[in-house]
């Protein structure tokens, strides 16, 4: 089935075609949701909230960008929704440690996707979101800093600091392994 | 590692990575899809309030529009009608009644043509007049009995008059007793001094000019079939003075209850609502710090009697959304240090994969952000008076009123200032509040039945939190503005 097939297919509200759009992002769209989500609880929530936007939604889909694209920014919409109640919180984490040198770039290739997700989980949750946010999903600091309800510096601090505690960790990582 | 290789590779990583969920997640999406209630119920109430009041004007405009073709089709036929029976009345009298037979044919012919048309008009007005009852030509009995010399005479003036009136224009001479404009005493008059009778221009003596009129020409022939025609059943002709006075001052007395109008006000209003925390807590403090102004809306429904020629009584109900929006910083007085011990698995029992608990020193300084609101659904209902002052097409009016609050569901957040966490409250318990309210109106006249209104207004009321899940009880000051339609019930 087509993109296109797909997409009319949701908008004539057609179920296969629905759990056909939901086969193809769900996994991903999981991965999206448990990087803001405290647990996979939490995680399926915002993803059932998210894919009910999507179906509501379909026939706004101007195909100008990728479908994954736009069903990525909705999920992460509706992630930012959820969490907007809960006070940003930004614990000073300790940046002591060393930092990830050119020559150990192979680390972050070395640890599996789900070390990585497990990391980027254990930040506070202020940390984790500014991380994810400009990281993954491309915001900036600017748009970061609206749609959380904080500083613009807030933002750009608190992402130098997560960036620093991620790549020390991944080295602590490594050196366990070893 | 550069910038961009580090955000690159971890952005690389996660984007291929893929977590099944559920196996029933999507059933679970579509159920839920399914049981959201449909499309109309979620408009917001400003979209309702604005629905609403607009098909609530648009048939009041119908109807009213509906009613005045109506008459004027009447009246219509009846001058076709008039013109065929006077053009008959002439060929008969030139030919002699009854020297004719086919002359005399059509007169009659034609004079019934008139008395159905007549008839079925008067019925008609009547029935618009009075609502569904039917008030048939059968019940007006006065005809039986003789009028008066004097009483004939104006008759015969009358019907003398109408029927050049109706050869030529509608002046109505036939208004006119010993000289004297009768309809003056009795109605309001136009400029060409004829009764502006229709709707409520009448001074409440109408059946006294029927009475000297004594002509049911007159009568089924002009606009006096707007008359509510139920005091000629009970005043005769023969009626002496003494009579006709009891008769008047009765039927003034009656007119006068039945005249009391009943007003129906349909509104919607659009708020700018300042809240605030009640009493000198810390908590209150701070959220006296975070209360934000925000927009809010109801639509109105309001009932009022006049009891006197000022001052009205009324009541009615409201439904109201009200969001109290929270926004802004809470300065921290103390530095809070948390300890916490760390723990190192190697291997995580459950998962296989190394796992680790960072210690981390929290240093908790500077300003927190708090931003949230709070919801509440509400029902108002108001009991109060106004007072009020008539122009020519506009009403001036002074509204005051205590207001009943029951609150029907509420949600919201409730912050912890010292652990600087919030918690979701949410309630379907009713609450009953009071408050007060006090506003300007302003109405002008679309018809006789419909006006537009436009009013602002203050309202103050409490919200008793508490006893709901929130943490504190509000103050609401609603600064607001409402249009809408008054329509004269009767």
């Amino acid at each position: 089935m087509t993109e296109e097939e797909l997409l009319k297919g949701c908008l004539e509200e057609r179920q296969e075609c629905q759990r056909e759009l939901y086969k193809r992002f769900a996994g991903k769209m999981m991965v999206v949701c448990m990087r803001y989500a405290k647990d996979k609880l939490e995680a399926e929530d915002m993803m059932q909230d998210g894919f009910i936007k999507v179906f509501d939604n379909v026939g706004k889909f101007k195909q100008e960008g990728s479908l994954e694209g736009w069903v990525r920014r909705i999920m992460v919409n509706t992630a930012l929704n959820k969490i907007r109640a809960n006070k940003m919180k930004f614990e000073d984490i300790s940046e002591t440690g060393s930092h990830l040198a050119d020559g150990d770039a192979n680390a972050i290739d070395k640890l599996s996707e789900e070390a990585i997700l497990e990391i980027i989980s254990r930040l506070p949750n202020g940390y984790k979101y500014v991380f994810n946010m400009f990281a993954i999903e491309g915001f900036s600091h600017k748009e970061i800093a609206e749609k959380l309800g904080i500083e613009e510096a807030s933002s750009r601090s608190q992402y130098a600091k997560a960036r620093k505690y991620l790549q020390n960790q991944i080295i602590q990582l490594e050196q366990i392994k070893l | 590692m550069t910038n961009n290789n580090f955000e690159k590779r971890i952005q690389d990583k996660l984007n291929q990575y893929e977590i099944e969920p559920s196996e029933n997640l999507f059933n679970d999406i579509l159920k839920k899809r399914a049981s959201r209630p449909k499309s109309i119920l979620k408009l917001t109430y400003a979209k309702l309030g604005v629905a609403l009041l607009a098909v609530v004007a648009i048939t009041l405009f119908v109807l009213v529009d509906t009613r005045s073709n109506s008459t004027s089709n009447d009246n219509a036929s009846i001058s076709v009608a008039e013109k065929d029976a006077s053009n008959s009345n002439n060929i008969a009298e030139a030919g002699g009644l009854g020297s004719n037979a086919k002359t005399a044919k059509e007169t009659v012919v034609a004079k019934e043509n008139l008395k159905t048309v007549k008839q079925k008009s008067t019925t008609n007005v009547e029935k618009q007049a009075s609502g569904k009852k039917d008030v048939s030509n059968s019940d007006v009995k006065w005809t039986n009995n003789a009028p008066s010399p004097t009483q004939k005479s104006a008759i015969a003036n009358a019907s003398n008059n109408i029927q050049k009136s109706t050869k030529q224009t509608k002046t109505y001479p036939g208004y006119q007793d010993n000289g004297a404009n009768i309809s003056e005493r009795y109605f309001n008059i136009d400029s060409k001094d004829r009764p502006i009778i229709a709707g409520q221009q009448h001074q409440g003596k109408s059946h006294l000019y029927v009475y000297h009129s004594m002509d049911e020409a007159l009568i089924n022939s002009q606009d006096l079939s707007y008359l509510v025609l139920k005091p000629l059943r009970v005043i005769k002709p023969s009626a002496t003075q003494d009579q006709i006075a009891a008769f008047e001052k009765k039927q003034l007395k009656t007119e006068h209850k039945k005249q009391q109008p009943f007003y129906l006000d349909l509104y919607y209003s659009a708020y700018q609502t300042s809240h605030s925390a009640i009493g000198n807590s810390e908590m209150a403090n701070n959220y006296k710090t975070l209360a934000k102004t925000d927009p809010n809306h109801a639509f109105n429904v309001r009932f009022s009697t006049p009891i006197n020629s000022h001052i009205n009584l009324f009541t009615g109900f409201g439904l109201n959304q009200i969001n109290t929006q929270f926004d802004g910083q809470i300065p921290n007085t103390t530095n809070k240090v948390h300890y916490e011990t760390s723990t190192y698995y190697i291997n995580d029992p459950i998962t296989g994969l190394p796992k680790l608990v960072q210690q981390m020193d929290t240093i908790l300084n500077g300003p927190v952000s708090y931003k949230f609101a709070n919801r509440y659904t509400l029902v108002q209902i108001p009991i109060g008076l106004s007072y009020n002052i008539g122009f020519d097409k506009i009403d001036i009016g002074i509204h005051g009123s205590a207001l009943m609050n029951i609150t029907g569901k509420a949600h919201g957040m409730n912050p912890d200032f010292n652990l600087e966490k919030m918690q979701g409250f949410s309630s379907n318990q009713k609450q009953i509040g009071i408050g007060a309210s006090v506003s300007l109106m302003v109405a002008y006249k679309l018809t006789n039945k419909i006006k537009i209104i436009a009013e602002s207004g203050l309202q103050f009321y409490q919200l008793g939190g508490k006893k709901i899940g929130n943490a504190m009880n509000e103050n609401i000051l609603n600064k607001g503005i409402s249009i809408g339609l008054r329509y004269t019930l009767f």
